[in-house]
């Protein structure tokens, strides 16, 4: 959220996170190192490198992938969400070199371009298990490049958000890849049940969380569905739906509200109710897991505010969501989910004093 | 083999116009496209290079649609 571009929006946290990620990656090269001595000791210094990368870039790519439902399964996760991205361009570095010198290695010997002796040197590709997995990590390594360059806030901006989500969904596609790449290399050139093993483990690991964690969204998105449907009290106008009890939403907190398919986040704060879309500009955040912040709307990913009045980003910035009418009536709230157009000032419903004295008496 | 053999200087082509654009890209482009992106550094320029290398068709339409 710069006026200006910075190459990296350095905080604290971000130097910590940092720090142990290098020591991560440190130790484990190290530790691989150590442990390939005793085991191969035969192994050239080249071989070693790549087998240490390759196995710490896969292992790093499942670590960025079981963190986003880890995430929505429990919320002390969230700092490793905040810097994923710095995780996944190490993780693409690493990636890289595994790739680097896997082509120096193997393909600059002969007469023969390497990338073109990358795709010829074994050319079953009619067989499922003589298929040439090399060629599925170069494509793999593509992806995860695509990905790294595009990781930057300019281009979630210029490439328009739901565009720069699909590409940066490729990270599925690339995981396929690098598990069939992985899988057809441990049968064509290791025969390490061990490794199959893991490697089986790590599916299993990245396929479950993301079932339990979809199961877990899928049940919060059908609390977050009203009960009630338009509304029938005659003092009520049309089109407004209820949504909850005031005291049902915590002060400067929101209740997250679907509603004939608009995903809004309702926000109390003093006595005052406003309601935006629940996704932040940035990077889809939840807005309603975020809180009232110095009077704006916190995002709880990467700290994009808003204002809950009129869904506008406070100057100089420039990000807006859409915003929605809520009106009060006792102690009960309705929305009606008919979004304005981003930034557009609504008036916050007031809760009166009267129900707010009760709704302190009741807590 | 042949078939593979263009299809790699075909790509070969692609990076190196690629990397023609970015140059160009970072430079002037990205401030023509974003407010955000003028006086940036040139660290931040550098960061933008490999992305504007490999997406040089879509920026290059948007930097003549929308650039100013």
């Amino acid at each position: 959220m710069s006026v200006i571009y910075d190459p990296v929006h350095w905080t604290p946290h971000k130097n910590v996170y940092d720090k142990i990620l290098l020591a991560f990656v440190g130790l484990y090269l190290v530790l691989f190192g150590a442990l390939e001595a005793i085991l191969h000791p035969q192994v050239t210094a080249e071989t070693l490198v790549i087998r240490a990368t390759g196995t710490l870039a896969f292992l790093m790519l499942h670590i960025i992938l079981c963190i986003g439902p880890l995430c929505r399964l429990d919320k002390r996760f969230l700092p490793l969400l905040y810097n994923r991205r710095h995780l996944g361009v190490t993780m693409f570095l690493i990636g890289l070199t595994h790739g680097v010198f896997n082509i120096v290695q193997f393909h600059t010997q002969g007469n023969v371009d390497p990338l073109v002796s990358l795709f010829v040197s074994n050319t079953h590709y009619g067989s499922l298990v003589r298929f040439p997995f090399q060629s599925l990590g170069f494509f793999a390594l593509i992806i995860l490049f695509l990905m790294a360059a595009t990781s930057h806030d300019f281009w979630l901006k210029n490439l328009t958000p739901p565009a720069w989500k699909v590409l940066h969904m490729g990270v599925y596609a690339a995981y396929a890849m690098i598990v069939m790449h992985v899988m057809l290399g441990v049968i064509q050139l290791e025969k390490s049940p061990v490794l199959i093993g893991l490697t089986g483990l790590g599916m299993f690991s990245v396929i479950g969380l993301h079932v339990v964690a979809a199961w877990k969204q899928m049940k919060k998105d059908q609390a977050a569905r009203p009960s009630g449907v338009h509304c029938p009290i005659s003092n009520i106008p049309q089109g407004f739906v209820y949504a909850c009890e005031v005291a049902d939403i915590p002060d400067n907190r929101a209740k997250m509200l679907i509603i004939h398919s608009e995903n809004i986040a309702l926000f109390k704060y003093g006595n005052k109710l406003s309601a935006v879309h629940n996704l932040c500009k940035h990077q889809n955040g939840p807005l309603s897991e975020g809180k009232i912040i110095d009077g704006c709307i916190t995002c709880p990913w990467h700290g994009y505010q808003y204002r809950p009045e009129d869904g506008q980003s406070p100057p100089p910035f420039k990000e807006m969501v859409c915003t929605y009418d809520v009106m009060v009536e006792g102690t009960k709230v309705y929305v009606n989910p008919q979004p304005y157009p981003e930034g557009t000032a609504r008036p916050p419903a007031t809760i009166h004093s009267s129900w707010k004295s009760l709704e302190v008496i009741s807590q | 083999m042949e078939t593979i053999r263009f299809l790699v200087n075909v790509f070969y082509l692609y990076l190196l116009a690629g990397a023609v654009f970015a140059a160009l890209f970072v430079w002037r482009g990205a401030a023509a496209l974003d407010e955000a992106a003028k006086g940036i550094s040139w660290k931040t320029r550098a960061l933008l290079f490999p992305g504007s290398a490999a997406l040089w068709p879509v920026l290059l339409r948007k930097w003549l649609k929308d650039g100013h």
